[in-house]
Protein backbone atom coordinates (compact mmCIF):
# COMPACT_ATOMS: atom_id res chain seq x y z
CA UNK A 1 0.00 0.00 0.00
CA UNK A 2 1.52 3.39 -0.82
CA UNK A 3 -0.88 5.85 -0.03
CA UNK A 4 -4.53 6.04 1.43
CA UNK A 5 -7.18 5.96 -1.41
CA UNK A 6 -10.41 5.06 -0.25
CA UNK A 7 -12.33 4.34 -3.38
CA UNK A 8 -14.99 1.71 -4.45
CA UNK A 9 -12.97 1.59 -8.17
CA UNK A 10 -10.33 -0.12 -5.93
CA UNK A 11 -12.70 -2.90 -5.34
CA UNK A 12 -13.27 -3.61 -8.93
CA UNK A 13 -9.61 -3.21 -9.62
CA UNK A 14 -8.32 -5.95 -7.32
CA UNK A 15 -11.55 -8.02 -8.52
CA UNK A 16 -12.92 -8.11 -4.37
CA UNK A 17 -16.72 -9.12 -5.53
CA UNK A 18 -15.87 -12.70 -7.50
CA UNK A 19 -12.94 -13.11 -5.51
CA UNK A 20 -15.10 -13.14 -2.48
CA UNK A 21 -18.32 -14.92 -3.49
CA UNK A 22 -15.79 -17.71 -5.05
CA UNK A 23 -13.91 -17.99 -1.60
CA UNK A 24 -16.95 -17.97 0.22
CA UNK A 25 -18.76 -20.53 -1.84
CA UNK A 26 -15.88 -22.63 -2.21
CA UNK A 27 -15.72 -22.28 1.83
CA UNK A 28 -19.13 -23.23 1.97
CA UNK A 29 -18.89 -26.04 -0.10
CA UNK A 30 -15.83 -27.34 1.43
CA UNK A 31 -17.44 -27.62 4.64
CA UNK A 32 -21.05 -28.81 3.56
CA UNK A 33 -19.14 -31.64 1.72
CA UNK A 34 -17.66 -32.73 5.57
CA UNK A 35 -21.07 -32.55 6.83
CA UNK A 36 -22.25 -34.89 4.29
CA UNK A 37 -19.16 -37.00 5.41
CA UNK A 38 -19.80 -37.40 9.00
CA UNK A 39 -23.33 -37.92 8.16
CA UNK A 40 -21.80 -41.41 5.97
CA UNK A 41 -19.18 -41.98 8.88
CA UNK A 42 -21.21 -44.25 10.85
CA UNK A 43 -22.54 -46.19 7.45
CA UNK A 44 -18.93 -46.42 6.64
CA UNK A 45 -17.84 -47.71 10.03
CA UNK A 46 -20.48 -50.31 9.73
CA UNK A 47 -19.50 -51.04 6.00
CA UNK A 48 -15.76 -51.39 7.39
CA UNK A 49 -16.48 -54.21 10.18
CA UNK A 50 -16.61 -56.61 8.29
CA UNK A 51 -12.94 -56.33 7.47
CA UNK A 52 -11.65 -55.47 10.88
CA UNK A 53 -11.74 -58.43 13.26
CA UNK A 54 -14.26 -58.07 15.41
CA UNK A 55 -12.46 -58.92 18.47
CA UNK A 56 -11.32 -54.85 18.38
CA UNK A 57 -15.17 -54.33 19.21
CA UNK A 58 -14.67 -54.58 23.07
CA UNK A 59 -11.92 -51.84 22.78
CA UNK A 60 -13.89 -50.03 20.90
CA UNK A 61 -16.50 -49.79 22.96
CA UNK A 62 -14.38 -49.01 26.02
CA UNK A 63 -13.25 -46.07 23.74
CA UNK A 64 -16.65 -45.01 22.61
CA UNK A 65 -17.36 -41.62 23.92
CA UNK A 66 -20.74 -41.77 26.16
CA UNK A 67 -23.16 -39.71 26.00
CA UNK A 68 -22.44 -36.80 28.11
CA UNK A 69 -24.63 -37.32 31.35
CA UNK A 70 -26.54 -33.73 32.12
CA UNK A 71 -25.26 -33.62 35.20
CA UNK A 72 -21.09 -33.74 33.75
CA UNK A 73 -22.23 -31.05 31.55
CA UNK A 74 -23.66 -29.09 34.06
CA UNK A 75 -20.95 -29.13 36.10
CA UNK A 76 -18.61 -28.42 33.40
CA UNK A 77 -20.53 -25.42 32.16
CA UNK A 78 -20.72 -24.02 35.25
CA UNK A 79 -17.15 -24.40 35.78
CA UNK A 80 -16.59 -22.69 32.39
CA UNK A 81 -18.73 -20.09 33.63
CA UNK A 82 -17.25 -19.33 36.86
CA UNK A 83 -13.25 -19.03 35.05
CA UNK A 84 -15.33 -16.53 32.51
CA UNK A 85 -16.65 -14.36 35.27
CA UNK A 86 -13.54 -14.63 37.08
CA UNK A 87 -11.54 -13.38 33.74
CA UNK B 1 36.13 10.37 28.81
CA UNK B 2 35.58 10.12 25.25
CA UNK B 3 34.85 6.44 25.43
CA UNK B 4 32.18 6.90 28.18
CA UNK B 5 30.92 9.56 25.43
CA UNK B 6 30.62 7.06 22.58
CA UNK B 7 28.94 4.66 24.36
CA UNK B 8 26.34 6.73 25.98
CA UNK B 9 25.65 7.95 22.32
CA UNK B 10 24.69 4.21 21.71
CA UNK B 11 22.49 3.35 24.39
CA UNK B 12 18.95 3.09 24.29
CA UNK B 13 18.40 6.10 26.57
CA UNK B 14 19.93 8.53 23.49
CA UNK B 15 18.00 6.59 20.67
CA UNK B 16 14.82 5.75 22.02
CA UNK B 17 11.91 7.43 19.83
CA UNK B 18 8.46 8.02 20.82
CA UNK B 19 7.23 5.67 18.82
CA UNK B 20 9.60 3.30 20.32
CA UNK B 21 8.42 4.73 24.03
CA UNK B 22 4.72 3.93 22.79
CA UNK B 23 5.23 0.51 21.47
CA UNK B 24 7.16 -0.33 25.09
CA UNK B 25 3.94 0.78 26.99
CA UNK B 26 1.43 -1.14 24.64
CA UNK B 27 4.36 -3.94 25.49
CA UNK B 28 3.56 -3.40 29.13
CA UNK B 29 -0.38 -3.23 28.78
CA UNK B 30 -0.55 -7.02 27.07
CA UNK B 31 1.51 -8.41 29.59
CA UNK B 32 -0.89 -6.39 32.29
CA UNK B 33 -3.57 -7.60 30.21
CA UNK B 34 -2.46 -11.18 30.70
CA UNK B 35 -1.46 -11.30 34.31
CA UNK B 36 -4.36 -9.59 35.89
CA UNK B 37 -7.76 -9.52 33.40
CA UNK B 38 -6.23 -12.98 32.57
CA UNK B 39 -6.85 -12.37 28.59
CA UNK B 40 -4.88 -14.77 26.21
CA UNK B 41 -1.86 -14.87 28.50
CA UNK B 42 -0.14 -17.75 26.76
CA UNK B 43 0.00 -15.79 23.91
CA UNK B 44 0.15 -12.05 24.89
CA UNK B 45 2.79 -12.47 27.41
CA UNK B 46 4.98 -13.01 25.19
CA UNK B 47 4.17 -11.02 22.34
CA UNK B 48 3.99 -7.96 25.24
CA UNK B 49 7.65 -8.70 26.28
CA UNK B 50 8.68 -9.29 22.41
CA UNK B 51 7.34 -5.79 21.44
CA UNK B 52 9.25 -4.19 24.63
CA UNK B 53 12.49 -6.38 23.20
CA UNK B 54 11.60 -5.08 19.64
CA UNK B 55 11.57 -1.63 20.43
CA UNK B 56 14.94 -1.29 22.50
CA UNK B 57 16.85 0.92 19.61
CA UNK B 58 19.45 -1.07 17.93
CA UNK B 59 22.86 -0.16 17.78
CA UNK B 60 24.42 0.54 14.54
CA UNK B 61 26.28 -2.00 12.98
CA UNK B 62 24.78 -4.63 15.32
CA UNK B 63 22.60 -7.34 14.03
CA UNK B 64 20.39 -7.10 16.76
CA UNK B 65 16.81 -6.93 15.46
CA UNK B 66 14.41 -9.01 13.85
CA UNK B 67 15.03 -7.38 10.50
CA UNK B 68 18.78 -7.75 10.72
CA UNK B 69 20.08 -10.75 8.71
CA UNK B 70 22.21 -13.08 11.19
CA UNK B 71 20.91 -11.94 14.19
CA UNK B 72 19.61 -14.59 16.73
CA UNK B 73 15.81 -12.83 16.70
CA UNK B 74 16.38 -12.68 13.18
CA UNK B 75 16.53 -16.84 12.92
CA UNK B 76 14.08 -16.98 15.59
CA UNK B 77 11.70 -14.68 13.78
CA UNK B 78 12.53 -17.06 10.25
CA UNK B 79 9.78 -19.56 11.88
CA UNK B 80 7.15 -16.94 11.90
CA UNK B 81 8.00 -15.27 8.29
CA UNK B 82 8.40 -18.76 6.83
CA UNK B 83 5.34 -19.44 8.01
CA UNK B 84 7.02 -22.84 10.18
CA UNK B 85 5.66 -21.98 13.00
CA UNK B 86 2.02 -22.07 12.78
CA UNK B 87 1.90 -25.47 11.11
CA UNK B 88 3.17 -26.87 14.04
CA UNK B 89 0.86 -24.86 16.27
CA UNK B 90 -1.90 -26.67 14.46
CA UNK B 91 -0.48 -30.27 15.04
CA UNK B 92 -0.99 -29.21 18.46
CA UNK B 93 -4.39 -27.92 18.64
CA UNK B 94 -5.29 -31.25 16.19
CA UNK B 95 -3.88 -33.55 19.23
CA UNK B 96 -5.65 -31.28 22.08
CA UNK B 97 -9.10 -31.13 19.91
CA UNK B 98 -11.62 -33.91 20.12
CA UNK B 99 -14.45 -33.70 17.58
CA UNK B 100 -17.08 -35.58 19.11
CA UNK B 101 -19.67 -32.61 19.33
CA UNK B 102 -18.75 -32.18 14.97
CA UNK B 103 -19.21 -35.48 14.72
CA UNK B 104 -22.28 -35.96 16.59
CA UNK B 105 -23.92 -32.72 15.13
CA UNK B 106 -22.69 -32.46 11.73
CA UNK B 107 -25.28 -29.74 10.54
CA UNK B 108 -23.58 -27.27 12.96
CA UNK B 109 -20.58 -27.53 10.70
CA UNK B 110 -22.41 -25.08 8.69
CA UNK B 111 -22.40 -22.56 11.04
CA UNK B 112 -18.14 -22.74 11.06
CA UNK B 113 -18.49 -21.90 7.01
CA UNK B 114 -21.03 -19.36 7.57
CA UNK B 115 -18.86 -17.17 9.96
CA UNK B 116 -16.13 -17.22 7.16
CA UNK B 117 -18.20 -14.12 6.02
CA UNK B 118 -15.59 -12.03 8.39
CA UNK B 119 -12.86 -13.04 5.84
CA UNK B 120 -14.27 -12.44 2.41
CA UNK B 121 -16.02 -9.04 3.45
CA UNK B 122 -12.96 -7.58 5.50
CA UNK B 123 -11.40 -8.41 2.12
CA UNK B 124 -13.28 -6.00 0.19
CA UNK B 125 -13.16 -3.45 3.01
CA UNK B 126 -9.41 -3.74 3.11
CA UNK B 127 -9.16 -3.32 -1.03
CA UNK B 128 -11.71 0.05 -0.66
CA UNK B 129 -9.15 1.38 2.00
CA UNK B 130 -6.53 1.30 -0.61
CA UNK B 131 -4.25 -1.89 0.41
CA UNK B 132 -3.27 -4.13 -2.56
CA UNK B 133 -5.25 -7.28 -3.30
CA UNK B 134 -2.34 -9.49 -1.60
CA UNK B 135 -1.96 -6.84 1.46
CA UNK B 136 -5.93 -7.29 1.40
CA UNK B 137 -5.91 -10.68 1.79
CA UNK B 138 -3.87 -11.06 4.55
CA UNK B 139 -5.93 -8.67 6.59
CA UNK B 140 -9.14 -10.26 5.50
CA UNK B 141 -7.80 -13.62 7.14
CA UNK B 142 -8.66 -11.42 10.44
CA UNK B 143 -11.87 -12.09 9.98
CA UNK B 144 -11.14 -16.02 10.57
CA UNK B 145 -10.01 -15.35 13.86
CA UNK B 146 -7.24 -17.74 14.04
CA UNK B 147 -4.11 -16.51 15.29
CA UNK B 148 -1.89 -19.14 13.31
CA UNK B 149 -3.63 -19.01 10.53
CA UNK B 150 -3.08 -15.47 10.17
CA UNK B 151 0.47 -15.14 10.87
CA UNK B 152 0.65 -18.03 7.92
CA UNK B 153 -1.19 -16.27 5.24
CA UNK B 154 0.59 -12.91 6.28
CA UNK B 155 4.00 -14.20 5.52
CA UNK B 156 2.65 -15.30 2.71
CA UNK B 157 0.84 -12.90 1.05
CA UNK B 158 2.16 -9.88 2.93
CA UNK B 159 5.19 -10.13 4.75
CA UNK B 160 5.84 -6.42 5.74
CA UNK B 161 2.33 -6.00 7.28
CA UNK B 162 2.89 -9.68 9.66
CA UNK B 163 3.33 -7.82 12.91
CA UNK B 164 0.14 -5.62 12.78
CA UNK B 165 -1.80 -8.27 11.31
CA UNK B 166 -0.56 -10.39 14.58
CA UNK B 167 -1.25 -8.17 17.03
CA UNK B 168 -4.32 -7.31 15.65
CA UNK B 169 -5.53 -10.72 15.12
CA UNK B 170 -4.61 -12.05 18.80
CA UNK B 171 -5.48 -8.79 20.38
CA UNK B 172 -9.04 -9.37 19.09
CA UNK B 173 -8.84 -12.77 20.03
CA UNK B 174 -8.53 -11.91 23.74
CA UNK B 175 -11.17 -9.53 23.46
CA UNK B 176 -13.79 -12.05 22.04
CA UNK B 177 -15.73 -11.74 25.50
CA UNK B 178 -15.76 -7.79 25.15
CA UNK B 179 -16.93 -8.02 21.22
CA UNK B 180 -19.08 -10.69 20.48
CA UNK B 181 -21.79 -10.79 23.21
CA UNK B 182 -23.36 -7.61 21.90
CA UNK B 183 -23.57 -8.63 18.72
CA UNK B 184 -25.50 -11.90 19.72
CA UNK B 185 -27.69 -10.17 21.94
CA UNK B 186 -28.51 -7.60 18.98
CA UNK B 187 -29.55 -10.43 16.74
CA UNK B 188 -31.17 -12.57 18.96
CA UNK B 189 -34.45 -12.86 20.56
CA UNK B 190 -35.03 -13.50 24.58
CA UNK B 191 -37.24 -16.40 23.05
CA UNK B 192 -34.38 -17.43 20.60
CA UNK B 193 -31.48 -17.34 22.78
CA UNK B 194 -33.49 -19.89 25.22
CA UNK B 195 -33.72 -22.52 22.68
CA UNK B 196 -32.63 -25.45 24.17
CA UNK B 197 -30.96 -28.37 21.56
CA UNK B 198 -30.97 -31.92 21.75
CA UNK B 199 -27.90 -33.60 23.84
CA UNK B 200 -25.12 -35.09 20.62
CA UNK B 201 -25.35 -38.76 19.97
CA UNK B 202 -23.04 -41.09 21.01
CA UNK B 203 -19.64 -41.38 18.86
CA UNK B 204 -17.71 -44.36 18.28
CA UNK B 205 -13.88 -44.65 18.43
CA UNK B 206 -13.67 -46.12 14.82
CA UNK B 207 -15.45 -42.66 13.77
CA UNK B 208 -13.15 -40.61 15.67
CA UNK B 209 -10.02 -42.16 13.74
CA UNK B 210 -11.31 -41.54 10.03
CA UNK B 211 -12.60 -38.16 10.78
CA UNK B 212 -8.91 -36.71 10.43
CA UNK B 213 -8.45 -38.79 7.42
CA UNK B 214 -11.65 -38.17 5.92
CA UNK B 215 -11.91 -34.52 6.57
CA UNK B 216 -8.16 -33.82 5.38
CA UNK B 217 -8.33 -35.54 2.20
CA UNK B 218 -12.24 -33.26 1.33
CA UNK B 219 -11.07 -30.39 2.16
CA UNK B 220 -7.14 -30.63 1.40
CA UNK B 221 -8.38 -31.74 -2.47
CA UNK B 222 -10.80 -28.72 -2.73
CA UNK B 223 -8.26 -26.08 -1.69
CA UNK B 224 -4.59 -27.16 -1.79
CA UNK B 225 -3.22 -24.48 -0.54
CA UNK B 226 -4.47 -25.46 2.97
CA UNK B 227 -2.83 -28.77 3.15
CA UNK B 228 0.01 -27.13 5.71
CA UNK B 229 -2.56 -26.50 8.08
CA UNK B 230 -5.13 -28.49 8.01
CA UNK B 231 -2.37 -31.56 6.92
CA UNK B 232 -1.11 -30.91 10.78
CA UNK B 233 -4.02 -30.27 12.40
CA UNK B 234 -5.52 -33.86 10.90
CA UNK B 235 -2.21 -35.36 11.76
CA UNK B 236 -1.99 -34.15 15.58
CA UNK B 237 -5.54 -35.57 16.02
CA UNK B 238 -5.05 -38.82 14.67
CA UNK B 239 -2.20 -39.11 16.77
CA UNK B 240 -4.57 -38.55 19.83
CA UNK B 241 -7.42 -40.57 18.35
CA UNK B 242 -5.35 -43.53 16.79
CA UNK B 243 -4.50 -44.91 20.55
CA UNK B 244 -1.05 -46.32 19.09
CA UNK B 245 0.81 -42.91 19.37
CA UNK B 246 0.18 -41.70 22.42
CA UNK B 247 3.82 -40.55 23.31
CA UNK B 248 3.55 -38.27 20.30
CA UNK B 249 0.32 -36.87 20.61
CA UNK B 250 1.11 -35.76 24.17
CA UNK B 251 4.44 -34.47 23.14
CA UNK B 252 2.70 -32.07 20.25
CA UNK B 253 -0.06 -30.90 22.78
CA UNK B 254 2.03 -30.16 25.62
CA UNK B 255 5.66 -29.46 24.60
CA UNK B 256 5.91 -28.80 21.57
CA UNK B 257 3.10 -26.72 21.00
CA UNK B 258 4.57 -24.38 24.38
CA UNK B 259 7.88 -24.11 22.77
CA UNK B 260 6.38 -23.00 19.46
CA UNK B 261 3.74 -20.36 21.47
CA UNK B 262 6.48 -18.85 22.91
CA UNK B 263 9.11 -18.30 19.98
CA UNK B 264 5.88 -17.30 18.14
CA UNK B 265 4.85 -14.68 20.67
CA UNK B 266 7.88 -13.22 21.18
CA UNK B 267 9.53 -12.92 18.17
CA UNK B 268 6.07 -11.38 16.64
CA UNK B 269 6.01 -8.90 19.28
CA UNK B 270 9.27 -8.19 18.61
CA UNK B 271 8.38 -7.51 15.17
CA UNK B 272 6.75 -4.55 16.25
CA UNK B 273 9.69 -2.01 15.69
CA UNK B 274 8.24 1.88 16.01
CA UNK B 275 9.17 2.46 12.69
CA UNK B 276 7.19 -0.05 11.06
CA UNK B 277 5.00 -0.69 13.17
CA UNK B 278 3.46 2.61 14.24
CA UNK B 279 1.80 3.61 10.33
CA UNK B 280 -1.68 4.85 9.51
CA UNK B 281 -2.12 1.77 7.51
CA UNK B 282 -1.97 -0.20 10.90
CA UNK B 283 -4.59 1.92 12.48
CA UNK B 284 -6.39 0.35 9.47
CA UNK B 285 -5.79 -2.81 10.41
CA UNK B 286 -6.52 -2.77 13.40
CA UNK B 287 -10.38 -1.02 12.42
CA UNK B 288 -10.47 -3.92 9.58
CA UNK B 289 -9.89 -6.41 12.28
CA UNK B 290 -12.67 -5.27 14.66
CA UNK B 291 -14.98 -5.31 12.03
CA UNK B 292 -14.12 -8.74 10.95
CA UNK B 293 -14.56 -10.21 13.69
CA UNK B 294 -18.27 -8.46 14.36
CA UNK B 295 -18.81 -9.38 10.90
CA UNK B 296 -17.77 -12.55 11.56
CA UNK B 297 -20.12 -13.04 14.63
CA UNK B 298 -23.46 -11.65 12.86
CA UNK B 299 -22.54 -14.05 9.66
CA UNK B 300 -22.60 -17.31 12.33
CA UNK B 301 -25.63 -16.07 14.28
CA UNK B 302 -27.93 -15.19 11.26
CA UNK B 303 -26.59 -18.38 9.34
CA UNK B 304 -27.96 -20.22 12.31
CA UNK B 305 -31.19 -18.13 12.56
CA UNK B 306 -31.63 -19.11 8.53
CA UNK B 307 -31.15 -22.58 9.07
CA UNK B 308 -33.88 -22.67 11.54
CA UNK B 309 -36.40 -21.76 8.67
CA UNK B 310 -35.95 -25.26 7.56
CA UNK B 311 -35.23 -27.41 10.92
CA UNK B 312 -37.09 -29.38 12.64
CA UNK B 313 -34.90 -29.13 15.48
CA UNK B 314 -34.27 -25.64 16.10
CA UNK B 315 -30.70 -24.51 16.62
CA UNK B 316 -29.98 -22.05 19.63
CA UNK B 317 -28.65 -18.90 17.03
CA UNK B 318 -26.25 -18.36 19.67
CA UNK B 319 -24.35 -21.13 19.16
CA UNK B 320 -24.19 -19.51 15.80
CA UNK B 321 -21.19 -16.86 17.19
CA UNK B 322 -19.38 -19.78 17.89
CA UNK B 323 -17.95 -20.52 14.32
CA UNK B 324 -15.15 -18.10 14.02
CA UNK B 325 -12.78 -20.16 14.92
CA UNK B 326 -11.09 -18.44 18.92
CA UNK B 327 -11.49 -22.06 20.21
CA UNK B 328 -12.19 -22.07 22.66
CA UNK B 329 -12.93 -18.69 23.68
CA UNK B 330 -15.54 -18.29 21.50
CA UNK B 331 -17.17 -21.51 22.72
CA UNK B 332 -17.02 -19.96 26.34
CA UNK B 333 -19.04 -16.84 25.63
CA UNK B 334 -21.94 -18.67 23.73
CA UNK B 335 -21.90 -20.85 26.87
CA UNK B 336 -22.16 -17.22 29.19
CA UNK B 337 -24.69 -15.63 26.82
CA UNK B 338 -27.28 -18.64 27.43
CA UNK B 339 -26.37 -19.17 31.11
CA UNK B 340 -27.28 -15.34 31.52
CA UNK B 341 -30.67 -16.25 29.89
CA UNK B 342 -31.62 -19.63 31.10
CA UNK B 343 -28.70 -21.07 33.99
CA UNK B 344 -29.99 -24.72 32.85
CA UNK B 345 -29.37 -24.10 29.33
CA UNK B 346 -25.89 -25.82 28.84
CA UNK B 347 -24.70 -24.86 24.97
CA UNK B 348 -20.70 -25.23 25.64
CA UNK B 349 -20.93 -28.65 24.00
CA UNK B 350 -22.70 -27.91 21.17
CA UNK B 351 -20.90 -24.53 20.68
CA UNK B 352 -17.46 -26.58 20.18
CA UNK B 353 -19.15 -27.89 16.93
CA UNK B 354 -19.00 -24.58 14.97
CA UNK B 355 -15.99 -23.89 16.85
CA UNK B 356 -13.71 -26.27 15.77
CA UNK B 357 -15.36 -26.08 12.35
CA UNK B 358 -14.48 -22.76 12.01
CA UNK B 359 -10.36 -23.85 12.63
CA UNK B 360 -10.99 -25.93 9.14
CA UNK B 361 -13.24 -23.24 7.69
CA UNK B 362 -10.63 -20.02 8.59
CA UNK B 363 -7.84 -22.59 7.01
CA UNK B 364 -9.69 -23.46 4.02
CA UNK B 365 -10.46 -19.91 3.46
CA UNK B 366 -6.66 -18.74 3.97
CA UNK B 367 -5.97 -22.06 1.46
CA UNK B 368 -8.36 -20.30 -1.38
CA UNK B 369 -6.93 -16.52 -0.68
CA UNK B 370 -3.41 -17.68 -1.02
CA UNK B 371 -4.53 -19.86 -4.70
CA UNK B 372 -6.32 -16.76 -5.93
CA UNK B 373 -3.95 -13.78 -4.96
CA UNK B 374 -0.29 -15.55 -5.59
CA UNK B 375 -1.33 -18.89 -7.76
Amino acid sequence: MQQLNFSLDNIAAGQGLPIALTGMSIVFIALFLLCGFIVLLPRLVRLLEPYFPTEQEPAEQEHATPAPDPATVAAIAAAVHARGQGS
Amino acid sequence: MTILFEFLQTTGLANITWGNAAMIAIGAVFIALAIIKDYEPLLLLPIGFGCIVGNIPPIEGMTLSVYDQGSVLNYIYFGVSQGIFPPLIFLGIGAMTDFSALLSNPRLVLLGAAAQIGIFLTFIGALYLGFTPTESGAIGIIGGADGPTAIFLSAKLAPHLLGAIAIAAYSYMALVPVIQPPIMKLLTSRQERLIRMAPPRLVSQREKIIFPIGAFLITALIAPGSITLLGMLCLGNLLKESGVTERLANSARNALIDIVTILLGFSVGASTQAQTFLVPQSLLIFGLGALSFAVATAGGVLFAKFMNLFLRDKINPLVGAAGVSAVPDSARVVQMVGHQEDPQNHLLMHAMAPNVAGVIGSAVGAGILWAVLVG
